[in-house]
């Protein structure tokens, strides 16, 4: 079975800084890693591989700025097992999902792939929805916040986290898409001697321009304005020695519980 | 403006952010005026009529075919998207919850509008829409612009008030809608396999996260529950782990809960957790970083560790 | 002259063919050693060659850290084999050659029968003493093998024979020796037995036939320990006890360990000189409190894997047992259970009479899990990735890292340059239970007028922990992030709080070249005390100190410590203490991890709370923390763990109080 993973890379954001046209984000300090959601789904792609064979591929679409770390993300992967490695490149261009779902489908119609994978959500534009316009673009069956896969035959049993921990149970045909939920395995750590191989190993990249003359037109959701929001200020912080914290805490917790 | 809210049958009733998606559409009917018409799919959908006769809601379309009594989004798309086509809105409301990911997508993709997700407001400007959305985990807003006077825009479960003021006849439209079957074949719904409790009735909540530490903390904090007559509930991390069981987890995604008092522990305060309780009556927080996102949104704060502080606070509690 | 008979060509065969043996099967092992990595241990030869001389014929090894009882007996056993061995030359050489030992002189000759007659005495009641500790006592951490039987058996039958041998001649010969003591007292008895020349040749043969044989056995048992302990202290670690070998990370092929080959020669010679004392095990904090972790097993894991691959590897068959597995493959293998519940506490290397290194070879092995293979506990695996992600284990921001020395005024490196770095450090940066304690500390150095200033959020972890747990990628990424911060700034002088950080910057950071003159707290308090700047009063308050193990065993600081807090404290001392001190149980990445069963830190508490005092001084954030998380699981919140700066500010005399010093 090969199967292609999406992949985003993404910042650890702790103070954020945006640049002078309140339009985008500061990332000259900033380190960016595998978005959470895509490292569980590129951990199932592996266990698939491992048990049933096949290829898997990485793919992720990013701006040369942070180029080091992208790479760095796409070495990783190597080391967790992935064969191939595709940067589609870009350099300053704001895309929302609908102008980077077209880019990537475009380019996977130039790829053989019986599964993809992706996570359900990215922890930095959030907007869960690239994976469900990707698979509308490839006219491919696609479902969204997988907690388990299994190969039955040519067919796949998938199981869907619904509210309140119930789920929902699917049978789907190949190819399809799906976006993975965090949970589903436990992601490995790659070892250090694999990454070290790793790094001598090619990534492919891929010009933007290579794909789609003018990205920028696809763009349907602009960006007017990024910025932070009001500070609420903060609740009633209690800070001090564990032992009047928990007498302080005990009061207030047996003034607001009912008896 | 005309406006349409789709609605969502959960777990045999009406998904409680139906009525956030009506409580957004009512705010917008009221700013610019129009029309704000339901429409909700599934099989049996009779019995929910009285309970969507909200305020506001001026029509509701009940797509009702014994081949929708699973979620199966080809079959829900077009029939949903059909009567879309027919009303021909400016906008389309629907909350993101696990059922609307999939399937608004696909309705917008069918009916040729744009989709902005999470929105948080939103506002018509003749020409098109500007929506705000909370991203980077809350750290960050965004403005966005869509130059189409129509799109689709969906909302996180837990940012809308979910009223429920039901009003008298509203018109109430039950159709049979065409079928048509996609590839993807529902088997069922599991419950739980666990008997297990229902977090939502509880009237306290001690819910434990990643800063929860080890599994006796868990355990005192199982204690702290059963003296305050509360349940133990978790957030995701703890679910993922197997800590806990799913039915246990507190979030937009999982169970939102609006309990008296809801105490976290160890409780960083990721965005789909904190939509899931804050609710409640009573937030207190534990967490040893002072600057945990969930303290924003608590009335207590306690800056501790949890392995300090819990064996301390039980036995203040059983003085 | 040699003179031929029977009995003369038997004495040669028997002895030629020991010897053949003896050194056919040593050969063998030094075959064996081959396949192992080099390591250079040549350093300082002559400095190597008198240690050892000094260490083994004072029998220092077996004695230290109060070892009396064993030490005892086994000074007399030591001093035994070198005096009887002469009598093994005379009799050996005398049928042969006619050598004896009379060419010494009368009196050499005679003063050297007498020590052998004397210290045979002492052997027997180093025998008794011994059979009882095995047989009687039985400490729990020696085990009661045949080879442990064997050994005392046969010295028995040595110096039975012996005596029986010089009783028989001594009335052969009709003579009074009065310097053979007890020999003569012996010959007395069997002046009148016919026969006596068939007794002499039994006692004769009896004995060389068990000298011989033990001679042949040696080097296939754990008495092996008798040639090897001498090269094992000559070549024995000269470096700060709980430093690491340095991991080129571009260059080596194979990072860590399990196989036997990726081990060094050393490693396999401490298999040797191994006399399973158990004293590691003895003093091994995770053994004590019930974890499968046994370090004599895994000096012996090494030696029974190289016994067993080695043939295999030599001779290019498979079949090669790796030495890590889950399953105990006929006690060759260790489990990675075993090798996560090190808390890399030193007490093993402290403790071995003949300095083998456990240590180096538990992280080797987890070396080759975290970075060959990618095992390790899940705390440890999200422990990791916070480091890459925030620079500290629990992921709180590293934008927030700077907060507590800015809210005390501290300026950092990049607002202002100053004389000293003070190097934070995790716990200080984030951990509430070690609030005071830093607050207390950077009181202190603003009192006595210190220049210093922190990195404020350029700082990040110092690695110690992910080296220690096996990770040195991470280390080493965040080792030169440090690095290149603190050259940036032109930073010659660091002060830090805690022992983990002291070490690793004092010790290991000019690995990859950081050279700093490093400092503890403790260095600086002592300073000031010596210097005037501060005056200490004593509040007579009972209390005692936890030494940590990276200040005691790992650097040796084990008095400035106390000479500061007995100034402020009536200070009793721990049973453990010092270089037998236990550790608190949070070392290499522990206090991060879940431990089951029996808790290392309750452990300690226990020690504590034994010996009746109200306070507990320590001087590094983790056994701070962990000593209070077990002192609560007991219960014991009334006994206070306070850091040594707390105590100090606590006690300052005021009216010699220096302020405006610059």
């Amino acid at each position: 079975m090969d199967i292609v993973v999406l992949v985003k890379a993404t910042p650890v954001l702790e103070e954020a800084k945006i640049t002078d046209d309140e339009k985008n984000l500061d990332t000259s300090e900033l380190k960016f890693f595998m978005n959470e959601t895509d490292t569980y789904a590129l951990e199932e792609a592996i266990l698939k591989k491992e048990k049933y064979g096949g290829r898997v591929t990485v793919i992720t679409l990013a701006d040369s700025e942070i180029e080091n770390d992208v790479n760095d993300m796409i070495y990783e992967s190597y080391a967790k097992g992935a064969d191939d490695g595709i940067i589609i490149e870009y350099s300053g261009i704001y895309m929302d999902p609908y102008a980077k779902a077209k880019i990537i489908s475009d380019f996977l119609k130039t790829i053989k792939f019986d599964l993809i994978l992706l996570g359900a959500q990215s922890t930095d534009t959030s907007y869960s929805l690239l994976g469900q316009l990707i698979a509308r673009y490839l006219d491919l069956p696609y479902t969204t916040l997988v907690s388990s896969v299994e190969l039955n035959g040519n067919k796949l049993k998938v199981v869907r986290e619904l509210e309140e921990g119930l789920q929902a149970v699917y049978e789907m045909p190949l190819p399809s898409l799906l976006t993975i939920q965090s949970g589903i395995n436990t992601p490995r750590y790659p070892p250090f001697v694999k990454i070290r191989n790793a790094r001598s190993r090619p990534i492919k990249k891929v010009s933007i321009e290579n794909i789609i003359r003018d990205p920028q037109s696809l763009v349907k959701v602009k960006r007017r304005r990024l910025y932070i929001p009001p500070s609420k200020g903060a609740a009633n912080i209690l800070k001090g020695e564990p032992e009047e914290l928990a007498a302080r805490l005990a009061e207030i917790i047996k003034g607001v519980v009912p008896r | 403006m005309e406006i349409v809210c789709i609605g969502e049958i959960f777990n045999n009733d009406v998904g409680g952010p139906t009525y956030e998606a009506i409580y957004l559409g009512n705010e917008l009917k009221r700013e610019y005026g129009g029309r704000l018409t339901l429409i909700i799919a599934g099989k049996d959908l009779d019995k929910y009529s009285g309970k969507l006769s909200i305020q506001g809601v001026d029509s509701i379309i009940l797509l009702d075919h014994p081949s929708l009594e699973l979620y199966e989004q080809v079959a829900y798309t077009r029939a949903i998207a059909g009567e879309i086509k027919a009303i021909s809105p400016q906008i389309v409301i629907a909350p993101y919850t696990s059922q609307g990911m999939d399937l608004l997508p696909s309705i917008a993709h069918e009916i040729g509008y744009t989709l902005v997700t999470y929105c948080q407001s939103l506002k018509f400007t003749g020409n098109g829409w500007i929506a705000t959305r909370v991203i980077y985990g809350g750290k960050l807003l965004e403005d966005v612009e869509v130059d189409d006077r129509n799109i689709v825009a969906t909302i996180r479960p837990g940012d809308f008030p979910q009223l429920k003021q039901e009003t008298g006849s509203i018109s109430v439209l039950k159709k049979s809608p065409e079928i048509f079957q996609g590839k993807i074949r529902p088997i069922g719904t599991v419950k739980p396999s666990l008997e297990d409790i229902d977090i939502t009735k509880y009237d306290v909540l001690v819910s434990v996260g990643r800063g929860i530490g080890s599994r006796e903390n868990l355990e005192m904090a199982d204690e702290l529950a059963k003296i305050l007559n509360g349940a133990l509930a978790c957030s995701r991390p703890i679910a993922d782990m197997g800590w806990l069981p799913k039915t246990r987890q507190v979030g937009s995604s999982a169970k939102t809960v609006k309990p008296k008092v809801y105490i976290a522990l160890g409780i960083s305060g990721a965005t789909n957790h904190i939509n899931g309780m804050k609710n409640s009556n009573t937030i207190i927080s534990v967490n040893k970083d002072p600057f945990a996102p969930i303290f924003e949104i608590s009335h207590y704060g306690v800056v501790a560790d949890i392995n300090d502080l819990l064996p301390l606070l039980l036995e203040e509690l059983k003085k | 002259m040699i003179h031929m008979d029977i009995f003369t060509l038997a004495l040669i065969i028997v002895f030629a063919t020991a010897l053949i043996l003896f050194f056919l099967r040593i050969y063998k092992l030094y075959i064996y050693f081959k396949i192992g990595k080099n390591i250079n241990r040549f350093d300082h030869p002559l400095k190597r060659f008198l240690f050892m001389l000094y260490d083994t014929f004072s029998q220092a090894c077996s004695r230290r850290h109060k070892n009396y009882y064993p030490g005892f007996t086994h000074f007399i056993f030591f001093w035994g084999f070198i005096l009887l061995f002469p009598s093994i030359i005379e009799l050996i050489l005398g049928p042969i050659i006619g050598f004896s030992w009379k060419i010494l002189g009368t009196q050499l000759y005679q003063a050297l029968f007498f020590a052998q007659d004397v210290i045979v005495i002492f052997i027997v009641i180093a025998l008794a003493m011994a059979f009882f500790r095995r047989y009687v006592i039985k400490p729990p951490h020696l085990e009661n093998t045949f080879d442990s039987f064997l050994i005392l058996f046969l010295v028995t039958i040595i110096v039975t024979t012996i005596t029986g041998y010089k009783a028989f001649q001594i009335a052969i010969e009709g003579i009074y020796p009065s310097y053979m003591p007890l020999s003569l007292f012996f010959a007395n008895f069997v002046r009148n037995v016919p026969d006596k020349t068939f007794w002499l040749y039994f006692f004769y043969w009896f004995h060389l036939g068990t000298i011989l044989f033990f001679l042949v056995y040696i080097p296939h048992s754990k008495h092996m320990h008798l040639i090897a302990s001498f090269p094992n202290i000559f070549f024995k670690k000269n470096e700060p006890k709980g430093k690491l070998t340095f991991v080129d990370l571009e260059k080596t092929e194979k990072i860590g360990a399990n196989d036997i080959r990726d081990f060094t020669w050393k490693d396999y010679l401490d298999g040797l000189a191994c006399t399973e004392c158990g004293r590691c095990t003895q003093n091994c904090p995770a053994y004590q409190t019930g974890k499968p972790l046994n370090p004599k097993r895994i000096i012996h894991a090494v030696k029974h894997s190289l016994l067993y691959n080695a043939p295999l590897i030599i001779s290019g068959k498979g079949g090669v047992v790796p030495i890590i597995s889950d399953k105990n493959i006929d006690s060759m293998t260790i489990s990675p259970e075993e090798l996560w519940a090190c808390t890399t506490c030193a007490a093993c290397i402290e403790h071995c009479p003949v300095y083998n290194e456990h240590l180096q070879k538990i992280v080797d092995m987890r070396r080759y899990l975290i970075m060959t293979e990618g095992i390790m506990p899940p705390e440890l695996a999200d422990a990791f990735r916070n480091l890459e992600r925030t620079g500290n284990p629990w992921g709180f921001s590293s934008v927030k890292r700077g907060t507590l020395a800015k809210s005390k005024g501290v300026k950092t490196f990049k607002e202002q340059k100053a004389e000293y770095l003070l190097f934070m450090g995790c716990m200080a940066s984030y951990d509430a239970s070690y609030r005071n304690a830093a607050e207390s500390f950077i009181e202190l150095l603003n009192k006595c007028g210190v220049s210093f200033a922190t990195l404020g959020n350029e700082e990040t972890c110092c690695g110690a922990h992910a080296r220690r747990a096996g990770n040195d990628y991470l280390f080493q990424t965040l080792a030169k992030k440090n690095i290149e911060t603190m050259k940036k700034y032109g930073i010659k002088k660091v002060i830090t709080m805690c022992p983990h950080g002291y070490n690793i910057l004092k010790n290991e950071y000019p690995l990859l070249g950081g050279e700093f003159e490093v400092y503890h707290s403790t260095h600086i308090l002592y300073i000031f005390l010596k210097e005037g700047k501060i005056s200490l009063k004593n509040s007579g308050e009972k209390g005692t100190y936890h030494d940590p193990c990276c200040l005691g065993r790992y650097n040796g600081i084990y008095d400035l410590p106390r000479e500061i807090i007995s100034k402020c404290i009536e200070l009793k001392e721990l049973e453990k203490n010092r270089e037998d001190g236990f550790c608190c149980g949070g070392g290499s990445g522990r206090f991060l991890m879940e431990e089951k069963g029996r808790r290392m830190n309750e452990e300690r508490a226990k020690q504590i709370i034994e010996t009746n005092v109200n306070l507990v001084i320590t001087a590094c954030p983790i056994c701070k923390y962990m000593l209070e998380d077990g002192m609560k699981s007991l219960h014991k919140e009334n006994i206070p763990i306070k850091d040594i700066s707390e105590i100090v500010l606590k006690n300052i005399e005021i009216k010699n109080l220096n302020v405006e010093n610059k």
